[in-house]
This record gives structure tokens, C-alpha cells and sequence, in this order.
């Protein structure tokens, strides 16, 4: 959900998301063809992103401002795991030299 | 050698993975699926390792276009990794692709269990429960269930029998997909993903064929059970049944593929298939008065296989009557039901003319369990409170016990008489005396002794 989104903030159709994913993460993440249809269809009900034209049969879309705030939330959401983990690591780190 | 073959291929509507798997065996055969409606069809190939992925769109049902915008998206996005769709059924799609590892079309398996179940629940529990709700209803309106008609007719102990294992297999089936989707929700929340799809595979297969088996049973029985002539009705109404089922769907399938619109072609399907069925079943109707009415010694064939006719008490005079009679016989017990009427009433006569006619029923059998409920059965009470059976004392008489119908504390004119292994039921259309019952139950006492 996270991937598909953040190609979408500029006007991209599906099948530009799966390679452009793929691209971007080295081939780690995959998105099945089925998933990405299913969900480019519930972000369009629900709002997230809107379809800006449809080509033959490639329809293009693009992140709506509520989009945006959702993808920023969850950017601020890792952001926040990822300070705790170092705060735990740091925190594992010194009580490991004053045991030692 | 031949280039196709054709197989009856069952799987459990949601067993994605069985089908998958099967597929991929056959390819590795040299066999690959193109068709997967009735009977499947297979094209010789080169054996090959082909992976095979089944989708159920919820999106996409029976009656959208088959090449509409939605779908040839998705083939797109398919397209793009790897897969190509082979074919569809319904809501359930085949895809293939001969490369090493694709990427799978579902990666999300909240969303695939979503999708299965929305196909699954519209294309199979709906429409299957709601056919199986209305066999047994109809069963059920039918008298099926009366132990006369149950035990004492082939073709109605394997109605009962095919319906039994339809309504198992699918109840069976339904239960067993609720239960697999609330497994596999459990195991997704907790990090997993959808739980396997096999299972009890064979058994599926087995209660299938049974229900096969039966029905070849049942068209033989019910030739047989009718003196042929109105069993033959049956089965016609039969094959015209499935025929226009078959006509329907090829019509709904060339108009998918014409890329009619989804609206358009369920008006069209369903107005031809109701116009048909009530064609179908005028000409059925014409038929059956053909062979009841149309031959003018039906009813003198049928009189001569009434064991009691009022004309046994009373001189009937020229009044004309007609006559039907049912008889059907099994292992287990026989059972005969003549119905005698005049037609004066119909032809809208004097009402002052003296008519006759009676009705009966002869049941008999040497299972005692049999004879309980087939007695039970003939005193069922339909006054509720405002009547009931009661036993009369008549003497000289060979039946054992004779019961009378009362209707608000009078006689309501219907006898049960009972004799060993045997039970008649008559109900004479006239008033009766003694001396007629003890007429009526020499009669038929010597028809059951």
C-alpha cells in the first residue's frame, strides 16, 4: 500500500507502478497484478487517489491531498519506529559496556 | 493421437489451490486447460513446468461483457508479470505463465481472501442454497415425504435419494468454505495467510458421483414406477429443463462475448428462458391431456384397475364418470390410489342429479415400522380441534380395526380400514350405510387377503 502510493504522487497507470516498485526497492518488493488492481481500486473509492485519464485501456492516477496526508502519516509512523528502535538499540548498546 | 481431450473436472468451488495444482500436473503432461466450462477441455501440448493461478474477480460476473474495460486492464497488469489468461469461468479466472518465478497475482492475502469469498458467496452459496432450498420445498409441496408415496415408488425413494446428497454436498460445502474463511482471517491477523484449500477432496468427488449414478436410476425407475406414458413426461420435463438451461447459458455467453452490455444481457437471458419455459410447459400440458384424455378408452383402462368403484354399491345409472389410478409397488410395500368422479358438475348439469363416486387408497405392507406410519399418516387430522378419527365398532366385518372421520361431532363420511399387512382409506363421494361398509370391506379385503 505504502509503494503503490508513493508512485502515485506523480500520474502513473498500474502497470507503470509494478515496474517503477520494482525499480525502486531492487525487485525486494513485488506487488501481485491482482493486489495492485484490487487496491488502486479501494484508494479510488475510498478517495486516496483519483484517475486522471484513461488512454485505450490504461487508466492513470494520481494521489488526492487526502492521499498525500495518509502517505505522509505513515512516512511520520516509520520515522517514529525507526527513532525507537534506535532509542532501544542505543539504550541495549550501554547497558551491554556497563556490564562489561 | 488425439489433439483434445475432455474431462469432468470436480473441485470444490473454492479449492484455488487443488485446481491450480491439478493444472499444472496435467501440463507437465503434456495436457493444457483451455476450457473450464462443463466439461473441461485439454490441448496437447509439450509437457512443460507452467504455473497456474487462479482469480476470482468479484467485479466481473457472469453477465459483464467478457473483453470489457475492467478485465482487459487486469490482463494488462497480469500481462506486465507474466501471467496470460487462459480462461474464465464466471468469476474465476485462469492464468498461466512458463516463467521461472513470477511474481504471484495475489501478494496480499487479506485482499485475495476478500475476493474469494465476495466470488464464492454470489457465484456458489447463493444461487446453490437457494436451488436446494427449493427441490426440498418442492419435495416437501409435492407429498414426497408421505410414507405411501416414499417407500412404495423407486423413482421417489431416488428423488428423495439425489436430493438427500445434493443438499449434503452443498450444505456440506457451504459449511466448510465458512469455516475455511474464518480460519484463514484468524491466520492472516495473525500474520499468516489463507489456509490450504483441500481437503476432503475425495469425498466431494464421491458424493457427486453417487448423485450421478442415482439420477441414471431415477430416469430408469420412473419409466418403470409409470407404466411408461407419464414417466416419460417426467423425464421430458426433465431434458427440456436442462435444455433450456444449456440454450440460456450459451446465450448469455455469445452475448458476453458480442460485449453486450450486463444489463441488456440478463433482460435477454431471462426473458428467453421464461418465454421457453412457458412454451415448454404448454406443450407439456398438451401432451399430458393427450395421453390422459385424448385416447378415448383411457378411462375405461383405468377403471379396470380399480379395486372398488361405486357402481360395486349402488346402480350408478348412466351417469358418466372418469376414472384415474395410480399404482406403484416396491420391496418394502405397494400402494394404489383410484379416484372415481362424474363430470356432471363440470358440465354444469341439474343439480338434482343423483351422482356418485368415491376415492381410495390401499396400502400394503409386512414392515411392521412401515404399516405404523403409513396408519399414522391416514389418520392424520386436518380439522385440528374441530374433528378427529375415531375407532368405530361394526360387526362381521374382516378388518381389524375401522376408524371414521368426525367433524364437529358428526360423521364426515372417510373409513380407514385396517387389516393385517394392509390399509385401506375410502371415501365415498355419497352417503353410506352398513351394509356398505361391510360391501366395501369384502371388496377389499379380498383385493389385499
Amino acid at each position: 500500500m505504502f509503494y503503490i502510493l508513493l508512485c502515485l504522487h506523480n500520474e502513473c497507470c498500474g502497470t507503470d507502478i509494478m515496474s517503477k516498485v520494482s525499480d525502486m526497492t531492487d525487485g525486494r518488493v513485488r506487488i501481485g497484478p491482482g493486489t495492485l488492481y484490487n487496491l488502486l481500486d479501494q484508494f479510488a473509492e475510498t478517495g486516496l487517489i483519483i484517475e486522471t485519464r484513461t488512454e485505450g485501456r490504461k487508466r492513470s492516477y494520481i494521489l488526492t491531498e487526502k492521499g498525500e496526508k495518509l502517505l505522509r502519516d505513515e512516512y511520520d509512523r516509520i520515522l517514529l519506529q525507526i527513532r525507537d528502535y534506535d532509542a532501544a538499540q542505543n539504550a541495549a548498546q550501554k547497558e551491554g559496556k556497563l556490564r562489561a | 493421437m488425439k489433439d483434445y481431450k475432455r474431462k469432468l473436472v470436480l473441485f470444490k468451488p473454492f479449492d484455488y489451490e487443488g485446481i491450480e495444482k491439478y493444472l499444472e500436473e496435467m501440463a507437465a503432461e503434456g495436457w493444457r486447460v483451455e476450457k473450464t466450462e462443463g466439461l473441461w477441455r485439454f490441448k496437447r501440448s509439450e509437457p512443460a513446468r507452467v504455473h497456474y493461478s487462479v482469480v476470482f474477480l468479484s467485479k466481473n460476473g457472469q453477465f459483464d461483457p467478457e473483453y470489457d474495460q475492467n478485465m482487459e486492464e487486469f490482463d494488462d497488469y497480469c500481462g506486465a508479470s507474466g501471467w496470460t489468461r487462459v480462461c474464465s469461468n464466471n468469476r474465476m479466472h485462469i492464468y498461466c505463465s512458463e516463467e521461472d518465478d513470477p511474481t504471484p497475482i495475489e501478494t496480499d492475502e487479506s485482499l485475495k481472501l476478500k475476493c474469494v469469498k465476495k466470488s464464492i458467496v454470489s457465484m456458489y452459496v447463493v444461487p446453490m442454497l437457494c436451488w436446494t432450498g427449493l427441490i426440498c420445498f418442492n419435495c416437501g409441496i409435492g407429498d414426497m415425504f408421505r410414507p405411501e408415496y416414499l417407500f412404495s415408488s423407486y423413482s421417489n425413494m431416488l428423488t428423495i435419494l439425489i436430493c438427500l446428497l445434493v443438499a449434503i454436498t452443498v450444505v456440506a460445502t457451504c459449511l466448510g468454505f465458512w469455516i475455511w474463511v474464518k480460519r484463514s482471517e484468524k491466520s492472516i491477523e495473525s500474520g499468516g495467510g489463507c489456509l490450504p484449500t483441500s481437503g476432503f477432496h475425495s469425498l466431494y468427488k464421491v458424493s457427486y458421483f453417487l448423485a450421478i449414478l442415482a439420477l441414471i436410476f431415477w430416469a430408469v425407475a420412473i419409466v418403470a414406477d409409470n407404466d411408461g406414458s407419464i414417466g416419460f413426461v417426467v423425464i421430458f420435463t426433465v431434458v427440456i429443463i436442462a435444455l433450456i438451461s444449456i440454450l440460456s447459458i450459451y446465450l448469455m455467453k455469445a452475448m458476453r462475448k458480442a460485449g453486450v452490455s450486463k444489463k441488456m444481457n440478463k433482460i435477454i437471458t431471462y426473458g428467453v428462458s421464461t418465454v421457453l419455459f412457458l412454451v415448454a410447459f404448454a406443450a407439456m400440458c398438451v401432451w399430458l391431456l393427450v395421453i390422459t384424455d385424448g385416447e378415448d378408452n383411457w378411462s375405461d383402462v383405468e377403471k379396470n384397475k380399480m379395486v372398488l368403484t361405486s357402481e360395486d354399491l349402488r346402480d350408478v345409472g348412466d351417469v358418466h364418470y372418469d376414472y384415474t389410478y395410480y399404482g406403484t409397488k416396491t420391496f418394502l410395500m405397494s400402494y394404489e390410489k383410484g379416484d372415481e368422479y362424474d363430470d356432471i358438475d363440470m358440465t354444469g348439469s341439474d343439480d338434482s342429479d343423483i351422482t356418485y363416486g368415491l376415492v381410495y387408497e390401499i396400502a400394503r405392507t409386512e414392515k411392521d415400522w412401515l404399516y405404523d406410519m403409513c396408519l399414522k399418516q391416514q389418520l392424520k387430522n386436518t380439522y385440528q380441534e374441530e374433528g378427529g378419527w375415531h375407532k368405530e365398532k361394526y360387526s362381521g366385518l374382516h378388518a381389524e380395526t375401522v376408524y371414521q372421520l368426525y367433524f364437529q361431532g358428526f360423521p364426515d363420511g372417510e373409513w380407514v380400514f385396517c387389516y393385517p399387512d394392509a390399509i385401506a382409506h375410502v371415501t365415498p363421494y355419497f352417503e353410506v350405510n352398513e351394509d356398505d361398509l361391510k360391501k366395501i370391506d369384502q371388496i377389499v379385503y379380498d383385493a389385499v387377503k
